[in-house]
């Protein structure tokens, strides 16, 4: 029997924390990017998918996601409910630490991939469409997903890509995922032509702070042990979201005169997608210059979303669909055996094979999470319908879904 | 000193350079308005 390593434990569950308070921190971020008769609609829906997805977790998607592999495709039902994850380690996933631990790390993950969706469609989506749908999403695209990436047996596991922390499980699954909804949800009323400036920049920059603080747990976590390689993440992590703060912001300077406070903040969160997959496995100057990529990429994605008129409201696809491609794609590149001897070479170390074998995962992952999103979201719209009627709209979701408002005037 | 490293210092550089030398609308204006009427002008809005 493998032995529990106190400090591996303490670190893997303080990273829980902190990864948990990052749906928080997405709260916010989104809450303040809306106007001010949405803005608590728009935090209940982070909220919300905090209880909504634990449960869940708990019950199927955790066995479904991490379960004995049926085929390489999903997880058997062999843990449901938690059967047989207790406080010994299981060696496939993690040896130094209780098996719970390791659940409820990944449930944080589970947790936070539908949140992020839950930008592009603010300020116009049904409250009971929303639950339906991320539930559902949870079930049928974050749990599969998972398991393909990260699921002993799973197939793009076995094929040799890598994803240290969730490039591909999490932010190209939720960012192309996003793109769809916004597509099938079509445009806010009055979008393009009346203005929807944030209603709270501070609260967005509260939102960013926190996310970075708890990318930390979501990256260095990832080592799930508190030795070098969480340190090596830390590193990485923290420098690829500073420099794609300092490119966004640059970029955003050059292209619209002035240096954009907001630009900054998504040029952070920009960098910590990027460097998800590959905290693990890269450099600290190759995840600055993932940094630099990631914020230099998404900045650019984000201003052809907005040209092409597609409503991404708080522009997770420009963000989280784009960064996350970039990403793993980087990570084929600079990943090195020097930093992680359990991951492989890159381009820039003598195996080009590897990008080929990331660009198959992102776009495998990216067609499957757009499908069945696409599916998913037909499915509700004839059964509960998806979106609030215009009077609802222009009243705002706080009042008409949730009957409560954020600000007394 | 490595490629990569050679590489992020070029890069470093090059953003340095870049906010030395791109204008700041922003800045120009509360200038102008302290000069004109000697009171900063309001702080922008988000909105």
């Amino acid at each position: 029997m493998d032995a529990i390593n106190g400090a591996d434990t303490a670190w893997v569950l303080i990273a829980t924390a902190l990864v948990m308070l990052m749906t928080p921190g997405l709260a916010l971020f989104y809450g303040g990017m809306v106007r001010e008769k949405n803005v608590l609609s728009t935090i209940m829906h982070s909220f919300f998918i905090l209880a909504l997805v634990s449960v869940q977790w708990v019950l199927w998607g955790y066995t479904m996601a991490f379960g004995p592999t049926v085929g390489g495709i999903i997880g058997g039902l062999n843990w449901i409910g938690l059967n047989g994850v207790g406080l010994e380690p299981n060696p496939d996933y993690a040896a130094t630490i209780p098996h719970q631990a390791f659940m409820v790390y990944q449930m944080m993950f589970a947790v936070i991939t539908p949140a992020l969706i839950s930008g592009a469609f603010a300020e116009r989506k049904r409250f009971k469409a929303f639950v339906v749908f991320s539930l559902l999403w949870a079930t049928f695209v974050y749990a599969p997903v998972a398991h393909w990436v990260w699921g002993v047996g799973g197939w793009i596991r076995t094929m040799g890509a890598l994803d240290f922390a969730g490039g591909t499980v999490v932010h190209i699954t939720s960012g192309v995922s996003a793109l769809v909804c916004a597509l099938v949800l079509g445009k806010r009323l009055g979008y393009g032509k009346e203005p929807m400036a944030p209603h709270n920049a501070t609260m967005t920059i509260l939102g960013t702070a926190l996310l970075w603080f708890g990318w930390f747990g979501f990256n260095a976590g990832s080592a799930l042990g508190s030795g070098g390689l969480a340190v090596s993440a830390f590193v990485t992590t923290h420098l690829a979201a500073a420099m794609a703060a300092l490119t966004w912001m640059t970029a955003s300077w050059i292209r619209h005169k002035q240096p954009s406070v907001l630009g900054a903040a998504a040029g952070a969160v920009a960098g910590l997608v990027a460097i998800t997959p590959a905290a693990g496995f890269v450099t600290p100057t190759s995840a600055l210059i993932i940094g630099f990529l990631g914020g230099l990429g998404c900045f650019i994605a984000v201003e052809m979303v907005v040209r092409g008129r597609v409503d991404d409201a708080l522009d997770v696809f420009g963000v989280h669909g784009i960064g996350g491609a970039i990403g793993a794609i980087a990570t084929g590149i600079f990943a090195t055996k020097a930093i992680n001897p359990a991951g492989n070479d890159g381009l820039l170390y003598g195996n080009p094979g590897l990008v080929v074998t990331q660009i198959i995962a992102v776009l495998a992952v990216a067609l499957y999470a757009a499908g069945v999103t696409f599916i998913l979201l037909k499915l509700i719209d004839v059964t509960v319908g998806i979106r609030v009627s215009s009077d609802e709209e222009e009243k705002g979701l706080d009042a008409s879904q949730h009957g409560e408002t954020a600000y007394q005037s | 000193m490595d490629a990569l490293t050679i590489v992020t210092l070029a890069l470093f550089a090059l953003m340095i350079i870049a906010w030395v030398v791109l204008p700041s609308t922003g800045t120009e204006t509360v200038v102008q308005d302290e000069l004109l009427t000697g009171v900063a002008a309001p702080a922008a809005s988000a909105q």
